[in-house]
């Protein structure tokens, strides 16, 4: 009996993960420790794409508690960061190694 | 607000400690890896029972674990149990990884893969084998995440196939300090024994989660045995502390 349930809930694992993700592609820039733009509007109820490309020399890291995501983004490189959809309202995020200079908000309306 | 979120974690270990897992009840893992960060991590569990057979069963466990990729990451560990009526000792060391299928958010359901193989260090006992599908998905402001699992005993003291286990946790992201929640753990042991629901061991509890420091976190949860087979009561907590690399 495990055995069918474990087989079925891999099969929908698999298949959930066939829907087409279909995000609009946003971007988010980091250079001299600062997001731009450090507002970003995004609209509500849809699933976005937003690439965070790190200019700087030094790693940083798009954390957003509101978001739920933490991912580094390493020097001179970029993330893709797939969100939403989100309801209607400001969503903060920051640099967790910058956190006292790095901050930005995404407003989803 | 920080006074009493850390007089309510305190009072937590403080139960934690004073009341009384049979199986390793374990964390839910989380399906998402984060490149270059270590985690270094202290996880334990307790029962209490009336039955002494069933009382005081503890299981400890200490973990290093390291994204090496975005998808990748690896883990060591080292585990330490007591049966009731027996000192703590130290049972097996383990080595494994968790792969994150997809990025976060990608698709419908985050999912991943954690295989690890544990060596025993008690004589006469088995080394294992563990697989488990790890699954999460975000509702809004609830996160609720499932460990569907099956721990294979390999080698000279190896008996029987599979033990099956299904983990299951969701939680109200109310504050990063404080996320309340509830908790499910069964093992439904081995296929081969054709267990009833009541040879089972079946728990589900409140549980909280969150960040008492940048870097620090924890997960405690209290689970009331629903199955002949559990204990009374068990407890867990975790603690976790993340550094970047």
């Amino acid at each position: 009996m495990y055995h069918r349930w474990l087989i079925a809930t891999v099969f929908g694992v698999l298949l959930s993960s066939t829907i087409p993700a279909c995000a609009e592609d946003y971007v988010l820039t980091i250079k001299d420790n600062q997001f731009s733009p450090k507002e970003l509007t995004i609209p509500a109820g849809q699933k976005v794409k937003i690439t965070v490309k790190n200019l700087d020399a030094t790693p940083a890291e798009f954390e957003s508690y509101d978001l739920n995501r933490e991912k580094v983004v390493g020097a001179h490189n970029e993330i893709g960061v797939f969100v939403g959809p989100l309801a209607a309202g400001n969503y903060n995020f920051f640099d967790d190694f910058h956190r006292d200079t790095t901050q930005g908000t995404l407003v989803a309306k | 607000m920080s006074l009493r979120i850390i007089a309510l974690f305190a009072l937590t270990i403080t139960c934690l400690l004073q009341s009384p897992p049979a199986f390793a009840i374990d964390k839910v893992y989380s399906p998402s890896v984060t490149k270059g960060e270590l985690e270094t991590e202290y996880g334990g569990s307790i029962t209490h029972d009336n039955d002494p057979d069933k009382d005081n069963i503890q299981s400890h466990e200490i973990e290093l674990e390291y994204g090496l990729t975005d998808h990748l990451q690896l883990e060591l560990n080292g585990t330490f149990d007591k049966q009731p009526s027996d000192p703590i000792r130290s049972s097996g060391v383990g080595f494994g990884g968790r792969y994150q299928f997809f990025e976060q958010g990608e698709y419908w359901l985050d999912s991943g893969l954690l295989l690890t193989y544990n060596r025993a260090i008690q004589k006469y006992e088995p080394d294992t084998v563990e697989a488990k599908l790890l699954m999460e998905k975000q509702t809004g402001d609830f996160l609720h995440r499932a460990n569907i699992g099956i721990e294979q005993e390999v080698g000279r003291y190896s008996q029987g196939g599979p033990d099956r286990v299904f983990l299951w946790n969701s939680r109200y992201r109310l504050d990063k300090h404080f996320e309340p929640g509830f908790e499910i753990q069964s093992d439904f042991g081995k296929g081969s024994d054709h267990l009833g629901f009541d040879q089972q061991e079946h728990y589900i509890g409140p549980a909280m989660f969150g960040q008492i420091i940048p870097n620090l976190k924890y997960e405690a949860a209290y689970y009331v045995g629903v199955s002949k087979a559990a204990s009374q009561g068990a407890a867990r907590l975790l603690l976790e502390y993340e550094m970047y690399f």
